[in-house]
């Protein structure tokens, strides 16, 4: 991608200006292609003039041969470059939800018209620079990116730069690419948070039944948490050598949790809050239990499942945002 | 940028390194080879991890030792050859110090520059035209190293590199006519070495022309404007030697600094010639020049003297008189010189001379007098003739009697001038082969020929070719036929054999054609061919004006057709293509499509909004739809919606449509209100295919 001055403010503004989020594929045309010699073209330049003072000097006609092909290629190879991004087509693909503190992985799929393969094309994403391998003709190519997430929330894709030298290297052409590409970012789960208030009451996990090795409810194991009950822990999976783990059991008679921001009200910050019920709401997940969600602004009715786990995590992604403006 | 695989880097880097160096293998020192293959092998080494990278100062101190070899070598630096050597040396230097793909890259177009550099020293054909072959395996090897690990297979970038260039080559072709030419150096050129000189020099001993007797050398080449003479009247002159020293004749001042008085006694003959360098400063022109077109050139008597030593092929025009009175007077110092001898010498040669110039009165008789004796005394023409001795021309005339060329001029000019007839000899070339492929003359050094000339009152300097008294084949036929016995037996094979003579002669007519066109495209050329091909200025202003426009017209051509092809556009299907039309229409016209409306719900829309465009809106549709979603549409259905789209003129329709005045017929908003747009919708959903829409 180019210098400092196309990453100058108004550049960028007038870029963004230009090239706004588009759904659906991306045609990469001439109007969205840009071109600038490089480096190392204004050192060929360098050469070619060099080599064409001694040619003058000499009046050495071959010598101009040699400085007017090798111009006529040079020039030549801008269009080569400009036409290497021409006619891609780029399909963006949503990432599936991450927690904050991990990437996001999303991917674009890029197919071209041509019948020979396209090299040397390069993928910019917050200042990262990618080498894409040759895209082959007639097919599409997955080109799966990484966005790092380290807050909860919406995460849309930022503008991407696609960028090639090929084939001299002379001149650079990149277009700017901004796929309305985006995904859910979930609260960073706390290392550890404490049971919700009432469950222990009710008789929760600490109070839970001593089911044996040979119940009809056993389940599985699971690696053990911290805070796990002693009497769960699979002794003799622990004998053989293969680990501590922890008896899970499909309890019928699981205790409901009742995950509470008010629970947590002595807590300073929102975001500390949402981490804490972000990890009770996948310890509960975990164990099976039923669990609601109480917000302060909203709640989420008792429920059990992947389904439901997902919501509740959606909300707390989403608590205190703005909701996404209108389309 | 990701590494390719480093032994394929390496093969490359190596690969661009030998097609580089190849042009210089012959001229530069073996030291210099040596020193670029050593540093190869140490990228090798340093490749395999055998070796570690040279450190910044041993570098410096291997750049400093080549600068002192190459100045050691030369004497200089800047020279064109010690120029080579130096880039040859310091590419070498870099192959050590390569570190990232910028480097790789330097080293691609350090080689780009060392090819280039070649063709100073060589740019006749065959090497010429090989060296520049090299360009596209380097840029081959340039895509490659470009591209990296994700890059081409090598036969890819060869066909990139292939396309590329030969998309370049007419861009090469304008640049190249059109790149205003310069007639002088932009700084004076220092030579590395003299040029080899080989060819006539500037004085004539015994054996020097025969020297030369064997040579397939080309002197100069000469094309005709009107038709050529016959080979008999093909003397070129060079140089006129005026004194003789017992032993060699020479001009030790010039004789004449202005042209010597010339009377033409019949019509001129104009030629071109283009002489190949011969490191010495005469211009050779067929017998009397009169006229010679080339500024830094002067005539004095009559022959042409550069001001400096030829050292690159030259092209000149000129024009000659075969038949002429040469001065009619003859000025008294000058008549001194033409009968001056040594005080001693030669006592028979001069005896017999004067025994002429007492029986015989006229001085021609006298001239006819010594052609006789070589006639009739069984004198052998040779380019192997036996040493003489001090009293050379004694010895030739009475004792050996076997001699070339300038044995007999010698000795007759001897003769003359002991017989008290003025006499000059002339070196230059006689005959020449005649080209019929190229139409032109081949002139060689082994034409290289020496004769006479008396002064006789009534008619000026006279030629006497003594030689043709002796071999009048040597001047029918050329040397070569005079000396078949002599040559050796490639030569004679070479001349005998009508296939090898062939393609000698189609060999010559290309080169001079390559001599002609690419390396003798000089400045006069430029304006001559600018000229011809219609051009009025070839100021170098308005040619660089030209020549840019023309570069980036044919250049965005190129480039227009590569990004112009089939797949390229928008649509391949004649019915989106028109739908597309329609659409950025009605958009222009404010009507822009919305997100998700199918054609249906737009045109009904839009004909909703614009009373005007109802009736048309309607047909297009229902066409539209009809060649869409029908299965078997009918033939005419596609030119019909092209023909309607052709006179949908959205904007023009409305503006009509508001001013009634314009179109009385025009049906009233309100009628047309009313009406719902006739969609044959229906049909269309009913057809399988659409649902896939």
């Amino acid at each position: 991608m180019p210098g400092a001055v196309m990453r100058h403010a108004w550049v960028l503004r007038w870029v963004n200006r230009r090239h706004p989020p588009v759904t659906g594929p991306i045609r990469v045309e001439r109007n969205r292609i840009y071109i600038l010699p490089t480096r190392q073209g204004w050192g060929f330049a360098v050469l070619l003039g060099i080599m064409l003072l001694a040619a003058l000097n000499y009046g050495n006609s071959l010598l101009f041969v040699v400085c007017f092909w090798m111009g006529g290629a040079a020039f030549l190879a801008m269009y080569h470059t400009h036409r290497n991004l021409l006619g891609l087509v780029l399909t963006g693909q949503d990432a599936a939800p991450v927690f904050a503190g991990n990437p996001a992985m999303f991917s674009l799929h890029l197919s071209h018209p041509d019948t020979l393969p396209r090299y040397g094309l390069r993928l910019h994403h917050d200042a990262q620079t990618m080498a894409l391998a040759a895209l082959p003709a007639g097919a599409e190519t997955p080109v799966p990116f990484a966005i790092p997430a380290p807050r909860r929330g919406r995460l849309a894709v930022p503008r991407l730069g696609l960028s090639t030298t090929y084939p001299l290297g002379l001149f650079e052409a990149w277009t700017w690419i901004h796929p309305a590409l985006e995904t859910l970012v979930y609260p960073h789960p706390a290392r550890q948070a404490p049971l919700p208030r009432g469950t222990a009451a009710q008789g929760g996990v600490g109070a839970a039944s001593d089911h044996g090795e040979g119940s009809e409810d056993y389940r599985g194991l699971r690696s053990y948490r911290a805070g796990d009950g002693a009497h769960h822990i699979a002794w003799r999976t622990l004998a053989r050598e293969r680990g501590l783990m922890v008896k899970q059991f499909s309890e019928t008679d699981q205790p409901e949790w009742q995950l509470d921001w008010t629970q947590f009200a002595h807590e300073a910050e929102a975001e500390r809050i949402l981490s804490l019920l972000c990890r009770q709401a996948l310890e509960a997940h975990d164990c099976g239990a039923p669990f609601a969600l109480r917000l302060p602004d909203r709640q989420l009715p008792l429920g059990v499942g992947e389904r439901h786990l997902q919501q509740a995590l959606r909300q707390l992604a989403l608590f205190g945002l703005p909701a996404r403006a209108a389309p | 940028m990701k590494a390719a695989r480093p032994g394929r880097t390496l093969a490359l880097l190596l690969g661009c390194v030998a097609i580089a160096y190849l042009p210089h293998l012959a001229h530069l020192p073996l030291w210099v080879g040596v020193a670029l293959a050593s540093c190869a092998a140490g990228l090798i080494a340093i490749t395999g991890g055998r070796m570690a990278a040279p450190g910044r100062w041993l570098r410096l101190g291997l750049a400093l030792t080549g600068l002192a070899a190459v100045a050691a070598q030369y004497g200089r630096i800047n020279g064109a050859d010690s120029g080579s050597a130096l880039l040859a040396l310091m590419l070498g230097l870099k192959l050590l110090e390569i570190r990232t793909g910028r480097d790789r890259i330097l080293v691609v177009y350090l080689c780009f520059f060392l090819l280039g550099s070649g063709f100073l020293h060589d740019q006749a054909l065959p090497g010429g035209a090989l060296a520049l072959l090299g360009l596209l395996p380097l840029t081959a090897a340039w895509i490659l190293l470009q591209a990296g690990a994700d890059g081409p297979s090598p036969a890819m970038a060869l066909r990139t590199a292939a396309v590329l260039l030969a998309q370049a080559l007419p861009l090469m072709l304008i640049l190249f006519l059109l790149f205003p030419r310069l007639s002088g150096p932009l700084w004076s050129i220092p030579r590395d070495t003299g040029t080899t000189r080989f060819g006539l020099s500037d004085h004539m001993a015994p054996g020097a022309i025969a020297a030369l007797g064997q040579s397939g050398a080309v002197a100069f080449r000469v094309r005709f404007f009107g038709p050529t003479p016959p080979p008999a009247s093909r003397y070129w002159r060079a140089l006129v030697l005026w004194d003789y020293d017992g032993q060699t004749w020479r001009t030790r001042q010039p004789a004449e600094t202005n042209p010597t008085p010339l009377t033409p006694l019949g019509a001129p003959l104009s030629y071109e010639i283009t002489l190949e360098p011969q490191g010495q400063p005469w211009l050779p022109l067929l017998d009397v020049p009169a006229r010679l077109e080339r500024t830094q050139a002067r005539l004095t008597g009559r022959e042409a003297i550069e001001g400096k030593p030829v050292e690159e092929r030259l092209r000149y025009e000129a024009s000659s008189y075969l038949n002429y009175r040469l001065a009619a007077e003859l000025d008294p110092g000058l008549r001194g010189r033409a009968l001056a001898l040594p005080e001693k010498g030669n006592p028979a040669a001069r005896a017999l001379a004067e025994q002429w110039q007492a029986r015989l009165a006229n001085p021609a008789e006298r001239s006819r007098a010594a052609l006789t004796l070589f006639r009739q005394a069984p004198f052998y023409y040779t380019l192997d003739p036996p040493p003489l001795g001090p009293n050379g021309i004694d010895d030739f005339l009475f004792n050996t009697q076997r001699g070339f060329c300038e044995h007999y001029a010698g000795a007759f000019v001897f003769l003359m001038r002991a017989a008290g007839v003025p006499a000059r000899v002339v070196t230059g070339y006689q005959g020449g082969e005649t080209n019929p492929l190229g139409d032109y003359l081949i002139v060689r050094q082994a034409d290289a020929h020496a004769w006479a000339e008396i002064w006789l009152a009534d008619r000026g300097w006279v030629r006497i070719d003594p030689t043709a008294a002796v071999a009048p084949e040597r001047i029918e036929d050329g040397a070569a036929a005079a000396l078949a016995g002599e040559l050796s037996a490639p030569v004679r094979l070479l001349r005998e054999s009508q296939t090898l003579q062939r393609l000698r002669l189609s060999w010559d007519a290309v080169n001079y054609r390559w001599n002609d066109w690419v390396l003798g495209y000089g400045p006069e050329k430029q304006r001559t061919t600018l000229t011809q091909l219609g051009f009025e200025s070839v100021e170098p202003g308005r040619l660089m004006g030209w020549m840019t426009l023309i570069t980036v017209g044919v250049g965005a051509m190129v480039g227009l057709w590569m990004g112009r092809r089939r797949d390229y556009r928008r649509e391949d299907d004649p019915v989106a293509a028109g739908f597309g039309r329609l659409t950025r229409r009605l958009s222009r016209a404010g009507y822009p499509v919305r997100p998700g409306e199918g054609p249906r719900d737009y045109l009904a829309r839009c004909a909703a909004a614009e009373p005007a465009w109802h009736i048309p809106l309607g047909e297009l549709c229902e066409q539209y739809l009809a060649l869409r979603y029908s299965l078997e549409p009918a033939p005419q259905a596609l030119p019909r919606f092209k023909r309607t789209l052709r006179r949908f003129h959205p904007r023009w329709l409305r503006l009509r449509g508001r001013m009634p005045l314009l179109h009385p017929h025009a049906p009233s908003v309100d009628a047309l209100a009313t009406n719902a747009l006739v969609i044959p919708g229906d049909a269309a959903r009913t057809t399988p295919r659409a649902a896939s829409d």
